[in-house]
């Protein structure tokens, strides 16, 4: 028995160190509170006093000019005294391994390179409600400037559409950029053993089955298929790795995961046969250099220039809305209300982070190079903008294109 | 294939990569016993995975993987807590027999059907590399799909004697199932108003509560130890036991090659993972071994044997979609995929060619973990056996802190603590009233794979998946066996009559 007590209160013990361990682990360094950087006001310069004259003549001595004050300098800001030793946190809202988390942790990676060295990044893992667990505990964040992380693209685009999100201004909360803006370039092909060209597609009297996520994801082949063309979306795969693997094993006829960065890594045997036929381009058209490597020569049309389709205006201005509003994807941001200071210095270290060669490597090894494109805070701004200008029907139909209509916000 | 073998070798066997196994064995250990334990190492491991070398962090991450699934059968067997999502089958018969006091020879089939099965899991990987991706081509969603409902349809043979039960279990599984995001739409079902739910019913909530509460409080109520009898040889420790269990494990090898084979095929299909590998392992035992049908669920031994077996050569197969194709096998892959990119390696044909010194050093660490950890396990058993004769008043609060910290630390959600106790009180009335409780678990985890394939089959095969000859081949294999398992029992029912009628004649 006594061996068993000694082993319990080993056990309890160790049990407890551990719960202490998992729910402690704040920086032991208190975190000061931010200080107002007020840009100090300059003294004001002395007058001139009057000299009298040495007549004893009371009329006044002309008054001495003042000197204009000179513009003091803003203090630079210390980044090694407010981030030193200190622990910033990456909320990200999905389970470790995920798309997000994998992003979150190769922007930590990469930050530590750019910030004061005894700045540690660690990866906070909160998911739950389709990540709007996380989205809640980064805007719940002290305004420290000790708290990042991307959000989801559902939860912007709803924000940027609707703006229902409690606490969620886009105008307030600070955004620092993300890193799969403006697409680099895309490209949509039919597999060779379903058609050759567009003419062989319209001929072929079924649509062509494309695989998706879910509703939103492909936007122009949604309008395409509202709109008389010839397609099928099939959603529910997984991601890019499952829609491809039912590509290859000839389940779907058409894919836009054909650029460099996809096809080119997973499967270059594509290429090699002579499988893929570029068909039209989304936003931007891949380079020319690719489009010779899938035996393509010529301008790759967009997809609004095909031919059979027949496009209402009011919807076409939905889509290129929607367009815009699917870039805002993978947005790291700052909580409201962190100093101007700490903002500033985060955006300019976030700019390097973004351009930096070793993460745009790391991105192509996740496959992300076509998606690659480095997006402001401006930019992002500017979508919103002009997504809230649009009159309310045009909105309405923004948000039924985009699919977060579906989502139940608390 | 020859040079980079050798280059796998000398890679793997540097101290780099010995180190690294030689700090992770205990912490494999310690883990796979603290149930659901797992994931928290797998994030320690990815937070320094950029840092190392690659072929200390992922040769790491795959033993850390196979050490911790080797031993988490030990909470499945002494205390009837499926250790992970891996273990379920085995306390059909493992928990039955530690109550009988028989926990060392459950552990000692255990763990050389562990070991047998994780060398065959690898020695499968080794095989089909040369081919593995034009494997993965030949199956579509039509097949994954008919996997998943194999795997639930298990839920009929399991619950002989109580099928309809069985079976209104399973659909309940299905229909909580159900609850957050569709895997199709998107649209959230079912949640109640409540966010916790828009993800769904988390796993490891409902298995611990399920299963964990009623043996618990049972054991509580009853005021006895888990082992009821032979205390006496749990006590004294000595390795009888443990050999008995191994000898037994020997006696049948073949049901364990069975198994294995079972297990990484099924490992190789994207998304299904081991809950489906050990049920259809364990299904297939109770189907062609003389006698199962009457013996399973009652302390056989051959109902730990076969899961384990599957369980562990699982670990082989799920790397395959996961190296190849970028898609995880199972949850543990989701965190080596991410590893993989960490440290700079491109999953997909580059792990074939110029990373394929890699891919051999990864398999043979699914090898070197089931040969170094086992025997450990296994010189350790007697003494672990004897948590089976701990009073309940000492017992109860260690394991149930433990859970608790189990449940918590995967989401950090007080929601997963809500889950695990609505989970344990409808366990503890399911087990009052004889309900079976691994329907619904196997239900809920292929549910969305069921679903999710079911939709994709019809979106793009249509009526024409039914005329497949993959399709075809695995519903040929399946009815085969099911009637291989059906002479076998008559044929043992027979016996058993005769010997009964020669019994009462003499």
């Amino acid at each position: 028995m006594r061996v068993y007590r000694f082993i319990s209160i080993a056990m309890i013990s160790m049990v407890l160190l551990a719960f202490g361990i998992a729910c402690g682990g704040e920086d032991p360094t208190p975190t000061p509170k931010p200080a107002p950087t007020a840009t100090p006001v300059p003294a004001a310069a002395p007058t001139a006093t009057p000299v009298p004259s040495s007549s004893g003549s009371s009329s006044a001595a002309p008054t001495a000019t003042p000197v204009p004050p000179t513009a003091t300098p803003e203090p630079k800001f210390d980044a090694e005294a407010y981030f030193g030793n200190k622990t910033i946190r990456v909320i990200t809202g999905t389970s470790p391994g995920g798309g997000y988390d994998v992003f979150s942790r190769l922007v930590s990676a990469t930050a530590e390179k750019y910030f004061p060295e005894s700045t540690r990044f660690v990866v906070q893992n909160l998911p739950g409600g389709g990540q709007y667990r996380g989205l809640r505990a980064l805007l719940d964040a002290d305004p420290d400037g000790l708290t990042t992380g991307p959000v989801h693209s559902r939860w912007f685009q709803r924000q940027a559409i609707v703006g229902d999100i409690t606490d969620f201004d886009l105008e307030k909360i600070y955004i620092l950029g993300s890193p799969t803006f403006s697409p680099r370039g895309d490209v949509f092909c039919v597999d060779k053993k379903v058609a050759s060209s567009w003419e062989e597609v319209l001929a072929l009297g079924r649509p062509l089955l494309m695989g998706a996520a879910g509703p939103g994801n492909e936007p122009a082949v949604e309008f395409m298929a509202k709109n008389g063309g010839p397609f099928k979306l099939v959603y529910g795969y997984g991601g890019t790795s499952e829609i491809m693997a039912a590509f290859d094993r000839g389940e779907l006829d058409f894919t836009n995961r054909c650029g460099p960065s996809t096809a080119g890594r997973l499967f270059p045997e594509w290429a090699e046969e002579g499988r893929l036929v570029p068909l039209f381009y989304e936003k931007k058209p891949v380079s020319s250099d690719y489009l010779a490597t899938l035996g393509y020569t010529g301008k790759l049309p967009s997809f609004l220039d095909l031919p059979g389709l027949t496009v209402d205006p009011k919807q076409l201005e939905a889509l290129q809305a929607n367009l815009l509003v699917t870039d805002l994807s993978r947005v790291f941001i700052l909580p409201e209300g962190v100093p101007a200071d700490v903002r500033k210095y985060w955006q300019d270290q976030f700019d390097k982070i973004m351009v930096d060669e070793g993460f745009i490597e790391s991105l192509g090894i996740a496959g992300y190079t076509d998606d690659y494109g480095y997006g402001k805070s401006g930019e992002m701004l500017d979508i919103v903008r002009r997504v809230r200008d649009l009159d309310p029907s045009t909105r309405e139909l923004v948000l039924e294109m985009s699919g977060v209509g579906k989502l139940v916000v608390n | 294939m020859w040079e980079a073998s050798v280059s796998a070798a000398q890679q793997l066997f540097s101290p780099g990569p010995l180190i690294a196994f030689a700090i992770i064995t205990p912490i494999a250990l310690f883990n796979g016993v603290m149930i659901a334990g797992g994931v928290p190492v797998f994030i320690l491991l990815l937070s320094f995975a950029s840092q190392l070398d690659p072929f200390i962090a992922l040769p790491a991450a795959v033993f850390y993987a196979a050490a911790n699934d080797a031993t988490e059968p030990i909470p499945s067997i002494l205390i009837g807590v499926p250790g992970s999502r891996g273990s379920q089958a085995t306390i059909i018969d493992g928990y039955p027999m530690a109550r009988q006091g028989r926990a060392g020879e459950a552990l000692g089939a255990v763990y050389l059907s562990s070991l047998i099965g994780g060398l065959v899991g690898a020695a499968c990987l080794m095989a089909v590399l040369p081919v593995a991706r034009e494997i993965l081509k030949v199956f579509g969603s039509a097949e994954f799909f008919l996997l998943g409902l194999l795997g639930i349809a298990t839920v009929a043979l399991l619950s002989t004697g109580a099928m309809v039960k069985g079976l209104l279990t399973a659909a309940f599984g299905l229909a909580i199932a159900l609850i957050g995001f569709s895997p199709i739409s998107g649209e959230v079902r079912a949640d109640l108003g409540i966010g916790y739910l828009w993800e769904g019913l988390p796993l490891v909530p409902m298995l611990l509560g399920l299963f964990a509460i009623p043996e618990l409080a049972n054991l509580v109520v009853s005021n006895t130890s888990i082992a009821t009898d032979r205390l006496d040889e749990v006590l004294a420790g000595s390795s009888g036991d443990v050999k008995k269990g191994m000898r037994a494990a020997l006696r049948h090898k073949w049901l364990i090659v069975r198994s294995s084979l079972i297990g990484a095929f099924v490992g190789m299909m994207p998304g299904l993972g081991a809950v489906p590998a050990h049920w259809i392992a364990y299904a297939q035992a109770r189907q062609t071994e003389k006698g199962a049908s009457e013996t399973f669920g009652t302390g056989d031994i051959r109902g730990v044997i076969a899961p384990e077996a599957s369980n562990n050569s699982v670990d082989g197969g799920v790397l395959v979609p996961t190296l190849f194709f970028s898609i995880p096998g199972s949850p543990q892959m989701a965190l080596i995929l991410a590893m993989l990119i960490l440290v700079g390696i491109q999953p997909g044909p580059p792990m074939l060619d110029q990373h394929l010194d890699l891919t051999i050093a990864l398999v043979w660490t699914i090898a070197l973990a089931n040969i170094i950890v086992v025997p450990i396990v296994l010189r350790f058993a007697p003494l672990i056996a004897r948590v089976t004769i701990i009073p309940p008043n000492v017992l109860f609060p260690l394991v149930m802190a433990i859970i608790v910290i189990g449940v918590f630390q995967t989401s950090q959600s007080l929601g997963d603590l809500a889950l695990f106790a609505i989970a344990g009180i409808l366990g503890l009335f399911m087990k009052a009233y004889g309900w079976p409780r691994p329907p619904i678990v196997i239900a809920i985890v292929l549910a969305e794979v069921v679903e999710k394939y079911l939709w994709l089959s019809v979106n793009t095969y249509g009526w024409t998946m039914f005329q497949r000859p993959q399709f075809i081949a695995i519903l040929v294999v399946v009815l085969i066996a099911a009637m291989i398992g059906m002479r076998v029992q008559r044929n043992a029912a027979k016996i058993q009559a005769s010997q009964a009628d020669s019994g009462s004649e003499d």
